[in-house]
C-alpha cells in the first residue's frame, strides 16, 4: 500500500502539472519536510501511518500548495518613489489584494476581488487542517 | 476585512527569521510557530511558495545540503534581502503605530 507521504507527493506532482519547471526541486524539499515532520510525530508516539498522515494534513491540501506556487512573485521596486515593496496577488480562488506601504506616511490600498469559488480551508484559521478525501 | 492578515506579512516575517542565520523550510516554520506563540499556525505547505517567491526576488538564496541521508534545501538572506528587511521592518513599525493610534482614538 502507498504510504500517505508517497500519495501526497503523487497528488502534488499532479496538481503542479508535469511542465512546472519548479516541480522537481519543490517535490524534493516537500518530501524532506514531510519526512522530518513525520519523524517528530513518530517520536511523539504515533504509528508510522498516523505520523505520516498528520504530517500530510498539517502541510495542507496539494491543490492549495500548487495554487500558492502559481501566485505572482514578490515585486520589489526601487525606493525612489516611496514604495519599496508591494504585493499583488491574483490567485485563482482567493480574489486579489494589494497592499502598498510608503516610506513617508502610510497608505494602504486593499482590493478584495469577488472570490470566484470557495476553497476548502482557504480563509479559515485552521486552513489546511481539514483532512482531504483520499 | 481581510481574514488572513498573516498572508500579507509572511514574507517579511520569513526574512526576519533568516536574520539569525541559514535555515531549511521546516526549521523556519517551527521558528515562526514558536515566536508567534502558536498564533501563526497555518498550512505548512504555504511557506514553501513564499520562500520561492523571496528567492525569485533575490531576497534570499538557497543551496542543497545532505543531511540524515536526505537532500535538504537551506536558505539565507542576501545583502539585498537584509536591506529590504531593515526597510520593511521600519515601515511595519510606522504602519502599526499609525493604525494603533487611530484605533485608540487618540
Amino acid at each position: 500500500m502507498e504510504s500517505p507521504i508517497r500519495e501526497y507527493l503523487r497528488r502534488l506532482r499532479k496538481a503542479l502539472g508535469l511542465d512546472a519547471d519548479f516541480s522537481p526541486r519543490i517535490l524534493v524539499e516537500i518530501e524532506d519536510h514531510l519526512l522530518e515532520a513525520a519523524e517528530g510525530y513518530l517520536r511523539g508516539g504515533l504509528s508510522q501511518e498516523d505520523a505520516e498522515m498528520l504530517a500530510v494534513q498539517n502541510f495542507g491540501p496539494p491543490e492549495l500548495v500548487a495554487d500558492a506556487l502559481a501566485e505572482e512573485p514578490v515585486d520589489v521596486q526601487p525606493s525612489a518613489g516611496g514604495t519599496v515593496l508591494s504585493y499583488e496577488r491574483a490567485t485563482r480562488k482567493g480574489g486579489s489584494a494589494m497592499v502598498e506601504l510608503e516610506l513617508v506616511g502610510v497608505r494602504v490600498v486593499e482590493g478584495e476581488g469577488e472570490p470566484p469559488q470557495a476553497h476548502a480551508g482557504e480563509d479559515g484559521g485552521g486552513q489546511g487542517r481539514d483532512a482531504q478525501e483520499l | 476585512m481581510r481574514k488572513d492578515p498573516l498572508k500579507g506579512q509572511l514574507e517579511l516575517m520569513l526574512l526576519a527569521i533568516f536574520q539569525q542565520g541559514p535555515a531549511h523550510g521546516y526549521a523556519v516554520i517551527q521558528e515562526l510557530l514558536q515566536r508567534s506563540d502558536g498564533a501563526f499556525d497555518m498550512a505548512e505547505g504555504t511557506v514553501y511558495p513564499a520562500l520561492h517567491r523571496l528567492e525569485a526576488a533575490d531576497l534570499i538564496t538557497s543551496w542543497w545540503v545532505e543531511e540524515a541521508g536526505r537532500r535538504r534545501r537551506l536558505y539565507k538572506l542576501t545583502a539585498r534581502g537584509r536591506k529590504i528587511l531593515d526597510q520593511q521592518r521600519q515601515e511595519w513599525r510606522d504602519f502599526s503605530r499609525a493604525v494603533d493610534a487611530v484605533l485608540r482614538g487618540a
